[in-house]
């Protein structure tokens, strides 16, 4: 039995150095690719058996990430049928009060760079453009307070024009008057709107809440609130200078509001 | 024979090495050996377990020759230590360890990993398994010894 082992190691010492030679090693590459074939075809099995093994192996995972998305599921559920309720009431409420009902709309955030103020015309630039769908006229917002419109759109830039641009201007409403008091909004440099030709009879007063009414834009965005009521200068109607309630040029990402989808 | 070999091999290469994540993946093959030869079985083990190891050799691109000589070596080992310490069933699992440590050692020098100690102990607690079950079975079938299924030895 000695003598077989030591005859084995012999042998397999011989073939470890035979096998650095190259007559050897064209000799098993020529084997090698005789048993290609072979080879392939149990590579193939492995992978066959291996997916099966993994499939039965992972049932029981499968199971419980299964029995968690049922839980989160009916959890959804429960979530989904409470806002519809909701929204039926808010449809309820606004067709009660006249407004428009709301729209869905898709919006985009836009970094904001730059900042141009030259002839009382504020502008700033925004870092997206028509790649991304951004158009002219698009309303640009944060949170549920105006920022300003886009302007010029090129491929990949923007220009936004702020509210209190003085080329700035969209219809409005005092959403706190009793009258739900209407009128146009105009930007006044350097940082306020004012909201001009008040009929004296409409109850606005200071510190209401001033959106836009929907006309021509999305209802119910902020714009400010009244900080002055003044007369005009023809001493009959009077005119409301309006404060931000956003410091604009503290932002650094904004939302453009693409499009709407109506419910 | 040859075919047997062959099947050995093709098993070991196509089937085993996608379910066995640590290389190499002769390892079953060293388990299957040490098991056998652990039973007593001597002659024709040596020879089998040399041609295994050639024809792996051959599929791979490792020294022509190396896998048969490493397998022939630690299988012969194995029969020098029983030789001396008898059947020691603590000897067989602390072998079938060291010996699948030293296999691992060899094909991935320089490198070394925990997973090696992993798959060592793996091996060693599947020649156990081997020697329990399979090769009991196919002794009993095969060269219709009496089946013992615990070798008297536990």
């Amino acid at each position: 039995m000695i003598n077989r082992e030591v005859r084995y190691i012999f042998l397999g010492l011989v073939l470890v150095v035979l096998g650095q030679t190259s007559p050897l090693n064209s000799l098993r590459r020529q084997v090698r690719s005789l048993m290609g074939p072979l080879l392939f075809g149990a590579q193939r099995i492995g992978g066959i058996v291996e997916e099966q093994l993994s499939f039965y192996s992972s049932l029981g995972s499968l199971y419980r990430e299964n029995q968690k998305l049922s839980s989160e599921l009916i959890t959804l559920r429960s979530e989904v049928t409470e806002l519809s309720e909701i929204r039926r009431e808010n449809e309820l409420y606004r067709n009660q009060l006249g407004l428009p009902l709301s729209k869905q709309w898709r919006i985009l955030p836009v970094e904001l760079s730059g900042y141009e103020d030259f002839d009382n015309k504020s502008y700033m630039t925004l870092k997206r453009g028509e790649h991304d769908g951004i158009k002219p006229e698009m309303l640009v917002v944060y949170q549920n307070f105006l920022i300003g419109e886009v302007t010029v759109s090129d491929r990949n830039m923007s220009q936004l024009r702020l509210i209190f641009s003085s080329d700035f201007h969209i219809p409005v409403l005092d959403m706190d008057s009793p009258d739900r008091s209407r009128g146009v909004a105009r930007g006044l440099p350097p940082d306020r709107l004012v909201m001009t030709k008040i009929l004296p009879e409409e109850r606005m007063a200071v510190g209401d809440v001033i959106v836009t009414s929907g006309e021509g834009a999305p209802s119910g965005l902020v714009l400010g609130r009244v900080e002055v009521l003044a007369k005009e200068e023809d001493g009959i109607l009077r005119r409301a200078i309006l404060k931000p309630e956003v410091s604009i040029n503290r932002l650094e990402t904004v939302f453009v509001l693409l499009d709407e989808k109506s419910n | 024979m040859l075919v047997l070999i062959l099947v050995l091999v093709l098993f070991q290469v196509g089937v085993l090495s996608n379910l066995f994540a640590f290389w190499p993946s002769l390892n079953l093959i060293l388990a299957v050996f040490l098991a056998l030869r652990f039973r007593g079985h001597s002659g024709g083990v040596l020879g089998l377990v040399f041609c295994v190891g050639l024809l792996w050799d051959l599929f791979l691109y490792t020294p022509f020759g190396l896998s048969g000589l490493l397998l022939v070596l630690l299988v012969s080992l194995l029969g020098f230590a029983l030789r001396f310490a008898g059947f020691n069933r603590a000897l067989f699992f602390i072998f079938s360890f060291g010996a699948s440590l030293f296999w691992r050692g060899v094909f991935g020098f320089p490198h070394f990993t925990t997973l090696y100690l992993v798959g060592a102990l793996e091996d060693s607690v599947l020649s156990v398994v081997l020697l329990l079950t399979l090769i009991p079975i196919w002794e009993k079938f095969f060269i219709h010894k009496d089946l013992q299924l615990t070798l008297g030895i536990w």
